[in-house]
């Protein structure tokens, strides 16, 4: 049983102590699984060792919120790195993009008269209407 | 000195060229082009573009280390590490060919007139050899051979032809920073960037994608591995990668010999060459020169003593600002959308000399915006874990997320000889070479103008009706433009290379990158960067026949 398996219960309640249901959004625990960690972790073995050490500090139910407070003041490597990895893990959720209505850094491909367009109304017009802005270049003296 | 114990293999050549980012490679094109025999060492690797994240749902979290621009966090074996402890800013750079542009946002700016006379309008600096106007032909020849996209008749810059490529659509975040600039009567104008909006050359047209600064995944940002090496190479040109130069070689007469270094096997070579040229930016070449020259303490081509000195890094602010509006903010590219050069020029009624550039990018993906990771760009003065997750977490994301624009401020930093590159004592390389140790503070003067530049970059994006604006500075992380450390002139006591990149101390012993900005000017520095290496591997050519050699 690795580190991740064995405190999932642990790592989710802190987890959703810091992502919670609210503003529309879906609390932690209902749209990550352990599996998904898993692959986070896979993508940064760099910051597993301190992640294993924020899920296995000893815990009680009742105390999430203070426990979080101690990692942060003991061991902030290891808050840094449980930071981490819940919230990509979070935000590569399909269902939470969905939420958010992020599509992902996605394609979009320029179309011929989308720069002119961006230039509508004129809105250049009082730049250059004021002029020239720059310092030439001196000329020598002689 | 020539080292004892090394392999000796490879004939002469014309000319070797450590390092293939930008100037190193317009160099090789155009020794090769003109018929040398040039080879390029490069420490890193060409580039995998099926490895760039951009395109996969874990960019954020990947980009964070394997494409991270600081190279202490990516500890690859191809980088060397950086001993920034003493340092306020720590630079940033990648190892391959196409050099640190690959994760560049490919923002690409002249110079203006005014940076190349900072002694003569301003009294501050050093002028340089050369003016705005020489500079032009070879900037508007390096704009052809990149691609660079732009829109010409910027008033802040005096009349010049059209650029290469139409200007990149500035989006709805570029609208937006260009109301409130509007608002204020301050200048701003649509960005220029090495980035194609129609196919160019070997260089794909942008798809929006948003992650150029961790590798352009669809091919479509210009670096010199598309730009210039298929052209370089089908003229002759040799480039080995995984090649760490050691050292460069001298004879005793003071003329270089070739360079010393380790291949991808860890075994020393040596390759001989008539002219060495160094493009190793700003930390890497001063290095290289201060491990080189044998027992001489000082290293090599620095009877000036200013090898390694005058470091300049354009400290770096950023100010993050919510829309009720969307934005489209996640949506690339992330050059610039626009550009402000309102506070670049000198007006010492601000308490300060010199002045900045602005630059207006999208502001990212939900884990960017959220704040809670990374360098913290986006946390509020107070910081505590309370703001940042929880309910605040959503409200923050939401806010954020496809609403924000940022701007980044960019301060013109003046040349300073305790700001500087030096070897370190104790950190080394992967292959036991002594790392580089930066040392680095900022002056008043550029503490002033950022923190004078942020308050009116508050007032521009409140104009534009900003709901949240979130201030960064001062930022670590933003040593993009490593700059001045083996400066040109023309007086050999107080300068390192000639006007032409040549050693004073040694006439065949070229530097062709950043490290010989004499100023930094506040701009993005690649495009000059890359035009004074055409202009001096140029005259190289030209002056063939009385170029000394071993």
């Amino acid at each position: 049983m690795t580190a991740l398996t064995r405190n999932a219960d642990h790592l989710l309640a802190l987890a959703d102590l810091l992502i919670p249901a609210c503003e529309g959004m879906p609390a932690f625990s209902a749209v990550v699984g352990v599996d998904d960690i898993a692959l986070c972790l896979e993508l940064r073995p760099d910051v597993a060792a301190d992640f294993e050490r924020a899920i296995d500090r000893p815990w009680q139910e009742e105390a999430v919120s203070s426990a979080l407070q101690a990692l942060a003041i003991e061991d902030a490597p290891a808050l840094a790195a449980f930071g981490l990895i819940i919230v990509s893990a979070y935000y590569m959720a399909p269902r939470v993009r969905e939420s958010l209505g992020y599509p992902g850094q996605v394609a979009v491909p320029i179309r011929r008269g989308d720069a002119v367009h961006d230039l509508r109304d004129d809105i250049l017009a009082q730049v250059v209407a004021r002029g020239r802005r720059y310092v030439p270049t001196p000329q020598p003296s002689h | 000195m020539q080292s004892p114990n090394v392999m000796r293999s490879g004939a002469e050549i014309d000319v070797v060229i450590v390092g293939a980012g930008p100037s190193g490679s317009v160099a090789a094109l155009a020794l090769a082009q003109a018929g040398f025999s040039v080879t390029v060492l490069e420490q890193g690797r060409w580039p995998d573009y099926a490895a760039y994240p951009g395109s996969r749902p874990e960019w954020e979290l990947v980009g964070q280390k394997k494409f991270h621009p600081n190279p202490n966090v990516r500890a690859s074996k191809v980088d060397y590490p950086v001993d920034a402890s003493d340092s306020a800013i720590n630079p940033l750079m990648f190892a391959g060919v196409g050099g640190s542009a690959t994760l560049y946002g490919g923002l690409w700016m002249h110079l203006l007139p005014s940076d190349y006379r900072t002694k003569t309008l301003d009294g501050v600096g050093d002028d340089w050899p050369m003016t705005y106007e020489d500079m032009l032909p070879y900037q508007l020849r390096i704009e052809r051979e990149v691609g660079v996209s732009g829109l010409a008749g910027d008033p802040a810059y005096p009349d010049r032809p059209d650029y290469p490529l139409a200007a990149l659509p500035i989006g709805e975040i570029g609208r937006r920073g260009a109301l409130g600039m509007n608002r204020m009567g301050w200048h701003w104008w649509p960005g220029s960037n090495a980035i194609p909006p129609t196919r160019h050359g070997d260089i794909n047209a942008c798809v929006r994608r948003g992650t150029c600064v961790t590798g352009c995944p669809d091919g479509a940002k210009s670096t010199t591995d598309r730009s210039h090496w298929p052209r370089a190479l089908a003229a002759g040109a040799k480039l080995i990668t995984e090649a760490r130069v050691r050292e460069i070689e001298t004879n005793a007469a003071g003329l270089a010999t070739g360079v010393v270094y380790l291949d991808h096997n860890g075994q020393e070579q040596i390759q001989r060459a008539r002219v060495v040229i160094v493009c190793a930016n700003g930390v890497g070449t001063p290095r290289l020169l201060l491990l080189s020259g044998g027992k001489r303490r000082e290293g090599l081509a620095n009877s000036s003593g200013l090898v390694g000195k005058r470091l300049m890094m354009h400290p770096f602010a950023s100010v993050l600002a919510s829309f009720t509006d969307p934005l489209d903010s996640w949506q690339g590219p992330f050059g610039q959308r626009i550009y402000s050069l309102e506070f670049a020029e000198t007006d010492t009624s601000r308490g300060f000399v010199r002045g900045t550039k602005w630059n207006c990018l999208p502001s990212g993906g939900p884990t960017t915006v959220s704040g809670v990771v990374g360098s913290k760009l986006f946390v509020n003065a107070t910081g505590g874990m309370g703001e940042l997750w929880g309910e605040n977490l959503h409200r923050n994301v939401k806010r954020r997320l496809g609403h924000s624009l940022v701007w980044g401020i960019v301060c013109e930093d003046l040349p300073e000889e305790k700001n500087q590159v030096v070897l370190s004592g104790d950190l080394t390389d992967s292959d036991g070479i002594p790392a580089p140790k930066i040392i680095y503070e900022l002056s008043e003067n550029s503490e002033r103008m950022l923190k004078f530049n942020i308050d009116r970059c508050v007032e521009s994006v409140e104009a534009a009706g900003a709901i949240e604006h979130l201030t960064a500075f001062p930022i670590r992380e933003s040593g993009w433009h490593l700059l001045g450390t083996c400066v040109m002139g023309n007086d050999p006591s107080t300068s390192v290379v000639d006007q032409w990149g040549r050693s004073h101390d040694v006439p065949n012993l070229y530097i062709m990158d950043g490290s010989v900005f004499p100023t930094s000017s506040s701009v993005n520095p690649t495009g000059t960067v890359m035009a004074l290496a055409l202009r001096n591997t140029e005259r190289l050519i030209e002056r063939r026949r009385e170029q000394e050699a071993a």
